[in-house]
């Protein structure tokens, strides 16, 4: 009887898929986003005050950018049946408070629903990839101006570079590092 | 400046820790190094935006700070899901441990049902 209960629990435990698995064309797409991103980023910043430093000459260069990381949110979407991902409520509670700052809506709504599920967080950490693109192209496009013999022209500042790349590279690696770890998963298995 | 990183870094993490006290042990390498990096990208956003204002062609404008800031609210977002992926992989490994050792005890059942 005993026995036929452990072999049920098993039964039952090997039914637990608690993280969705580990997927190599996320693994791969985000590095090689990586790279691309980091390097037009950093060329930016020694472009700098002349034209092929402004944002209308680096359109192209962002709808290149937009579209690796549309493929793979694609991807992980297919996976997550459109389901949201759902993030451990009182931690970002408690950070709300402490930045003194209300909880962003979108935090709230898609990384918090009760039936949201592991494949969801996959697509939702590359939105949020996706979302720090954006923002770096608002700045070009229109809050860093650098000088120029015409005037003030678009650019990204070398400051800005430095701190946008620090902080969009915590979004990318938020990606690798879940799906290392569920690559070592794989392979314990 | 109000805040000072560290200010910042130590609320944060004692803040974490209280909300992850039986998960903590899997994501202790990841998120202290991440949080450690949130607290000093919002001070340097602060510091920048100060020396714009001394010298416009230092720093960036505070409205390149204010779009940073943001990004750092939506990369804060990332470690947050990052850190719950993290506890839910191991709780994943402890699952499949128990399963490894139940299949071993019950070589000629479980293989047969799995």
């Amino acid at each position: 009887m005993k026995a036929a209960r452990m072999v049920a629990m098993a039964v039952f435990l090997a039914g637990c898929a608690v993280v969705s698995p580990y997927d190599e064309v996320i693994d791969k797409g985000i590095v090689e986003f990586a790279e691309q991103f980091n390097t037009f980023v950093k060329n930016m910043a020694d472009a700098g005050g002349k034209q092929e430093g402004t944002y209308e000459a680096n359109t192209r260069t962002y709808n290149t950018l937009e579209s690796k990381l549309d493929v793979l949110i694609a991807r992980a979407s297919a996976a997550s049946d459109g389901k949201a991902c759902k993030v451990e409520k009182k931690i970002y509670e408690r950070l709300g408070r402490i930045l003194q700052d209300s909880i962003p809506p979108e935090l709230k709504s898609e990384s918090t629903d009760p039936s949201g599920n592991a494949d969801g967080c996959n697509a939702r950490l590359l939105v949020l990839v996706k979302k720090q693109l954006e923002t770096v192209r608002e700045i070009h496009k229109t809050s860093d101006k650098c000088p120029s013999p015409t005037g003030q022209i678009s650019c990204l500042r070398r400051a800005t570079t430095a701190t946008a790349l620090k902080i969009a590279n915590q979004s990318i690696n938020a990606v690798s590092v879940v799906e290392s770890a569920k690559k070592n998963l794989t392979r314990e298995n | 400046m109000a805040a000072t990183a560290d200010e910042i870094f130590d609320k944060i993490m004692s803040a974490a820790e209280a909300s992850f006290k039986d998960g903590w042990g899997a994501v202790q390498k990841y998120a202290p190094a991440e949080f450690r990096k949130m607290a000093v990208q919002i001070e340097e956003i602060a510091a920048n935006v100060a020396k714009y204002k001394l010298d416009p062609n230092e720093g960036y404008s505070p409205q390149t700070g204010k779009l940073l800031f943001k990004m750092q609210r939506q990369a804060c977002e990332s470690v947050l899901v990052a850190v719950t992926q993290l506890t839910m992989i191991s709780v994943q490994k402890a699952l499949d441990a128990i399963v490894r050792v139940l299949k071993d005890s019950f070589k000629g059942v479980i293989p047969s049902i799995l």
